[in-house]
Order: structure tokens, then C-alpha cells, then sequence
């Protein structure tokens, strides 16, 4: 139990794919603007994400005036808790480490908790761009979380089982193309990345809710978002496009990295919504064609 | 499954306390504990939330919780006590507050 929860699939794995796939995802998009992107630590700049870590760890951590402290040091923890624990729900070698009928509900709501604690964290800075930043994720996530939510809801449907073990065992991508289109474009939502990174969009807020964290607070913060980013390619990994399969391993990897890659296209080639565009996109466009899509595999299939 | 947690807790808070010795200590230099303000000399401050949202992200948490409990218990006696307490909860405060 301790090795398949610390090292492989767990915490090791996860940390170590998800600095890769930070890396995936910078030099791709960088390589579309034709720049450089990492490039001096490691080959091709491999080791960047991990040199950024650990440079964070060693940096000066500062408390400034008027911050709520319990808050300000308890988020990033709980932050960073969260993701690891729900990466052991989604099946990367053959079946994931925890599971039980109705696994898929539990990893939504950690979901939503990891949006309210984004909030929180934006709260708790008290300074003015943070609490922008905060306002702005909640907004943001709480209209892309519903929406998410229903474009999963087919698999399942289809799957007949709300366990995300049971469900990757098939492929959902080709009857329900829809359903993985809305799940895309939420999950780029969910990881904060170009179309939608209106909670730090940075020409605006500075960084949004991230501003006032510092040293181990802000590597903290950042682990966690490239795990969300890993969590989303495994999800989506294993609800539409069938999960690791006869591979293990090496097919979950495939399968993932081709999702990152989808993903750092996406970034690349489009600019940042506006937050009423975004919520409003969300609300009257990807919510109903998600319930469509519900409609539609409930009568056809 | 607790266990797992426990565990997972356990190793990022070592590694949180790993980063508090290896950092250099906080020192006390005079503007550097203001919030950032972008180079203008403002006043921090003790903003609210705008109470609709945080009423609306408390719901969605609610039922995130209470759907997750359906989930996972037999009967529907626990998730119904545990709408009824935080229905109770949300009087108490609502009529406190009004």
C-alpha cells in the first residue's frame, strides 16, 4: 500500500511526470511562437520545472501585513494534498490504487474543492489584485466545473457505472465526440492555461491570486497546478479514450502526453477571453450542448 | 483509503517543513512586509467578498458533499441528516444575520 501510494503510481510517479509535462507544455507553446522556451538545465531543458522547484524551496518566504496567516500557510498544503490524492482514483497502470463504486463523484468534488481553496488563497492575500484574482476563479471554475461535470456525466451514462475503473475500459471518444470537445475546452479552464487564464492573467493582475506568495508557498502552488494539469490529462485518459488498456503503463503515457499535447496547441494558438465572455460562453453555449449530449446517448445508445 | 491520505499528508507537510529550515530566516526590512501595489503607496485592504458568490460557492460545496455521501452510503438516513443539519445551520446564520 505505502509503495503504490508514495512511489509508483503515486507521489514520485506524479511528481515526476507532471514536471515533464510542465515542460511539454512551455516548449511547445514556445516552439509554435518560435521561441526557445527551456533550454540550459538538462537536455533541451528538461529539468527546468524541477530546477524552478527546488530553487522556490530555497528562496526567502515573506508574510506581508494585514494577511490572514492560518489561511495563508494552510492553503498551499491543503492545496497540494488534494491532487496527489486524487491522481490514486484515476487508473494508470491496468486499475488505479484506490477505488470504489462512485469514485467519479468524489474526484469532482475535489475538484471544486480546489477551486474554492484557489478563492480562498486570493482572500486570504488581502491585497488588491489577489482578491481580484480570487473573485475571478470562483466565477471562472464554478461555470466550468458544471459544465465539465455534465460532459462526464455521458461516459458514465454509457458505461452504465459511476467507477472511473469500470468506465476506462471502454472508448468514448467516437460516440461522443461532443462530450470530449467540452471536456477539453473545460479542462483548459481547469488548469488556468491561455484561453482562460483570467484568474492570473498577468497584462491585468499582476498574477491574480498567486500574487503575494513567495518561496515554498509559491512552488507549493505550482507543483499543484502542474498536477492538476496531469490529473486532467489522466482523466480525460481514462473517460473518453479508454484508459491505459492492454499497454499499462506505457499506453497511459501515450495516451496522456497526446492530451498535454492537444492541450499546449490549444494555448498556443488562441488569446485570453474576457471573464464575462468566458462565464457567459460557459453558461449559454457548453452547458446546454453538454445536456445535449446526454440526450443524445441516453436515446441512441 | 485513509491511510493513503494519511500518508500522502504526511510527506507534503515534511517537505513544507524541509523548505522552512533550508530557507533563509524572514527579516524585517522596512516596506518589504506591504502588499504589492504595483509601485503606488496604498493602504491595505479588508475587502469582502460580495456575499451572492460566496453564498452560491457555499451551496455548490454543499451539495458536492451531500451528492458524494449519496454515493457512498447505503440508505438515504445520513445524507438526509446531514441536509437537515446544514439546512438548520444555514436558518441559524440567515436569521442572525437578517
Amino acid at each position: 500500500m505505502w509503495f503504490e501510494t508514495l512511489i509508483f503510481p503515486g507521489m514520485v510517479f506524479c511528481v515526476v511526470l507532471a514536471f515533464f509535462y510542465e515542460w511539454v507544455l512551455r516548449k511547445t507553446i514556445a516552439r509554435i511562437q518560435t521561441r526557445f522556451g527551456p533550454l540550459y538545465t538538462g537536455p533541451a531543458g528538461i529539468l527546468q520545472p524541477i530546477a524552478d522547484f527546488i530553487k522556490l524551496l530555497f528562496k526567502e518566504d515573506i508574510i506581508h501585513k494585514g494577511t490572514d496567516k492560518i489561511l495563508f500557510t494552510l492553503l498551499p498544503i491543503i492545496s497540494l494534498i488534494i491532487p496527489f490524492f486524487t491522481l490514486l482514483f484515476i487508473p494508470v497502470i491496468y486499475e488505479s490504487v484506490l477505488s470504489f463504486e462512485g469514485d467519479l463523484f468524489l474526484v469532482f468534488s475535489f475538484f471544486a474543492i480546489q477551486c474554492l481553496i484557489l478563492g480562498l488563497a486570493g482572500y486570504s492575500s488581502r491585497d488588491r489584485f489577489s482578491i481580484v484574482g480570487g473573485m475571478r476563479t470562483i466565477l471562472l471554475l464554478i461555470a466550468f466545473d458544471i459544465s465539465l461535470f455534465l460532459a462526464c456525466v455521458g461516459p458514465a451514462l454509457q458505461a452504465k457505472t459511476l467507477s472511473i475503473n469500470m468506465i476506462s475500459k471502454n472508448w468514448f471518444l467516437f460516440t461522443q465526440p461532443l462530450g470530449f470537445g467540452i471536456f477539453i475546452l473545460c479542462s483548459l479552464a481547469k488548469i488556468e492555461i491561455l484561453p482562460f487564464d483570467i484568474p492570473e492573467a498577468k497584462s491585468e493582475i499582476v498574477a491574480g491570486w498567486l500574487t503575494e506568495f513567495s518561496g515554498k508557498k509559491l512552488a507549493f502552488f505550482r507543483l499543484s497546478q502542474d498536477l492538476e494539469l496531469l490529473s486532467m490529462g489522466a482523466l480525460g485518459t481514462a473517460l473518453f479514450l479508454g484508459g491505459p488498456g492492454s499497454l499499462g503503463v506505457i499506453g497511459f503515457l501515450i495516451k496522456t502526453t497526446s492530451l498535454v499535447f492537444l492541450f499546449s496547441f490549444l494555448t498556443a494558438l488562441f488569446a485570453r477571453f474576457r471573464i464575462d465572455q468566458a462565464v457567459k460562453g460557459s453558461w449559454k453555449f457548453l452547458i446546454p450542448l453538454a445536456l445535449l449530449q446526454i440526450l443524445l446517448v441516453r436515446v441512441f445508445v | 483509503m485513509l491511510q493513503s491520505l494519511l500518508l500522502i499528508s504526511f510527506v507534503v507537510v515534511g517537505l513544507y517543513l524541509l523548505g522552512y529550515l533550508i530557507a533563509p530566516k524572514r527579516k524585517k526590512v522596512k516596506y518589504k512586509e506591504d502588499p504589492f501595489a504595483a509601485g503606488m503607496d496604498l493602504p491595505i485592504i479588508r475587502q469582502k467578498y460580495e456575499s451572492k458568490i460566496v453564498l452560491f460557492a457555499l451551496l455548490f460545496l454543499v451539495f458536492d458533499i451531500l451528492a458524494f455521501m449519496f454515493v457512498i452510503s447505503e440508505g438515504v438516513f445520513y445524507p438526509v441528516l446531514y441536509l437537515a443539519i446544514v439546512l438548520l445551520g444555514m436558518i441559524l446564520v440567515g436569521s442572525s444575520v437578517v
